[in-house]
């Protein structure tokens, strides 16, 4: 036990600070947040096109199971009226994130943070592809493929308007009599024009010297192949494998890794959700291997680590020890909802090394029994649809592929069995010396 | 009265702790306002408030929790491992209590 303190306190001065660091970083930290905020929406929609589909098509499992295509006529039709929800969610996801991006940013600045937003979406149009002839503008970038764009577009924007507004130079002077708040108001028009005016004339550049303007050139010089780099079955793993190295120092693995995570995968998640949205499938979707149909689907069940496994191996080879019981109990109704900090904390599994090898072992092993499903084999539709982290993960590969085939809720409750496998023999390894313990303290 | 505010990365774990504590503070006959929230709330949620509680999943975030609550007079502090993993009420109260130099 003192190797084990040591080496803690070792890693709280080494690591810990350096996932402060990144974490602290602000403009890691205003785009990790931007996503986070953003990410209800793009829940709801998903969610919506799940029920549009499940209920509203005659063959969706719903329809089928209440035999609704034969109880209402022409029941397809009806889908028309939520499908424009996507309109809404995900085909705007990037004047979301322009949005949040620069108001987060402006946030730690201590700037004007509805200013700065709303100057963001205001540049976002300004360096947009021009209107086309018939007078519309094309949605393709305001969706999954503008998100690049959004992000810069919202970083540059939200360090440029805050620290402009702090140069008394740039503000023009009311008289006294002026109420302040219109006073204010003027405070921050100079830098507004500045930040508009350079955006104008950049964007002129880009028409002028390349095809398409900034978005085209953005899009293909740097989010396609960071694109590219995301669907790969050992980026995933590389990233659980990096999320659960994190959680066993006591950090948040997730957490700490969202901000690249979030821009590596964003594109495909909606694209995927827009896909559903127009055909009622995933199979045949554009990007089948991401972070959340392979891991959140697979790897994830009960929380990082896939600990609801961890939770049944300790109801059934540690019922005599009563520090793992007790835990146990308290951490299996979170554990139906992936919220495992009961099981980190309390057992613990932090900085703990009977339980690292299985922590890390069985997310890697059960992602990569999803891919093997879904990408190799294709014996169950690929899981794309986002329901919410915190649906009972041997559910999300079912219903995140719109709940039809059944095959996917045996892999799911598959994926359980083989992360209580790997438990099992180091959660009796553990009972052992608790039990050992407690026995030497009663002596 | 006592206003406390816990934060982890979602603010869904520590709504678990929260509803011990009030039950706690209830046993205790001490009337107190305590609830959860993720951690990008919290430049919004330290406002008034007596004392602010980070998850220990987030215990890097102390520097950067502290700018924001230093500022507005808010103790803040990390909630200790184990009463956090074994979700004990009374202890993370009690915690919460000392910090805020209110025991």
């Amino acid at each position: 036990m003192a190797m084990m303190d040591k080496m803690q306190s070792a890693m709280e001065a080494t690591l810990v600070p350096v996932a402060a660091k990144i974490n602290g970083q602000r403009h890691v930290a205003a785009v990790r947040d931007a996503f986070t905020l953003a990410f209800p929406m793009t829940l709801a929609g998903s969610l919506v096109m799940l029920v549009n589909y499940a209920v509203l098509d005659p063959n969706g499992f719903i329809a089928k199971i209440l035999h609704l295509g034969s109880l209402i006529p022409n029941l397809a039709d009806y889908q028309a009226t939520l499908t424009p929800i996507l309109q809404g969610t995900t085909n705007i996801m990037s004047l979301l994130i322009v949005f949040l991006t620069a108001y987060k940013l402006a946030e730690t600045k201590g700037g004007d943070t509805l200013l700065s937003a709303i100057c963001a979406v205001g540049v976002f149009f300004i360096i947009y592809p021009p209107y086309e002839e018939s007078g519309a503008l094309p949605m393709t970038f305001m969706g999954a493929q503008g998100l690049f764009v959004a992000i810069l577009v919202g970083l540059l924007v939200g360090e440029a308007v805050p620290a402009l507004a702090k140069n008394e130079k740039l503000r023009i002077k009311m008289p006294d009599s002026v109420p302040p708040a219109v006073a204010q108001s003027f405070n921050l028009v100079i830098p507004i024009i500045i930040v508009f005016v350079v955006s104008g004339i950049l964007s002129f550049l880009f028409n002028s010297f390349t095809e398409g303007g900034i978005q085209y050139i953005i899009y293909n010089s740097i989010q396609v192949p960071f694109r590219s780099l995301g669907n790969n079955i050992f980026t995933v793993l590389i990233f659980a494998l990096a999320q659960q190295f994190l959680w066993i120092l006591g950090i948040h693995g997730p957490n700490t890794l969202s901000a690249i995570r979030s821009v590596m995968f964003a594109e495909q998640g909606v694209a995927n959700l827009a896909y559903y949205g127009t055909t009622g499938t995933t199979v045949g979707c554009p990007f089948p291997l991401t972070w959340a149909s392979i891991n959140d689907a697979f790897g994830n069940t009960g929380g990082s680590g896939a600990t609801l496994g961890l939770i049944i191996a300790i109801f059934l080879v540690a019922r005599k020890d009563k520090t793992q019981m007790t835990i146990g109990k308290l951490a299996l109704a979170p554990g139906l909802f992936n919220i495992n900090e009961p099981l980190m904390f309390g057992l613990p599994i932090v900085m703990n090394p009977i339980y690292a090898i299985p922590f890390i072992a069985t997310p890697l092993v059960c992602n990569i029994i999803g891919y093997l499903c879904t990408i190799v084999f294709q014996i169950i539709p690929p899981v794309t649809l986002d329901v919410g982290w915190t649906t009972p993960g041997f559910l999300i590969p079912f219903l995140g592929s719109g709940g039809h085939n059944v095959l996917s809720l045996v892999v799911g409750v598959l994926c359980v069995v083989v992360s209580t496998l790997i438990y099992m023999p180091f959660v009796a390894a553990a009972a052992k010396a608790n039990i050992a313990k407690e026995a030497e303290s009663v002596e | 009265m006592i206003k406390i505010r816990l934060f982890c990365a979602a603010g869904m774990s520590t709504s678990l702790l929260v509803n011990k504590m009030k039950a706690a503070a209830k046993e205790k006959g001490l009337e107190a306002d305590i609830e959860a929230a993720g951690e990008t709330k919290m430049n919004e949620e330290t406002d008034g408030i007596d004392v602010a509680l980070l998850g220990p999943q987030i215990r890097y975030k102390l520097s950067a929790a502290k700018k924001i609550c230093d500022p507005k007079g808010v103790p803040v502090d990390v909630i200790p491992m184990t009463d956090y993993g074994t979700m004990n009420g009374k202890k993370v109260l009690e915690f919460a209590l000392k910090l805020a130099g209110k025991e």
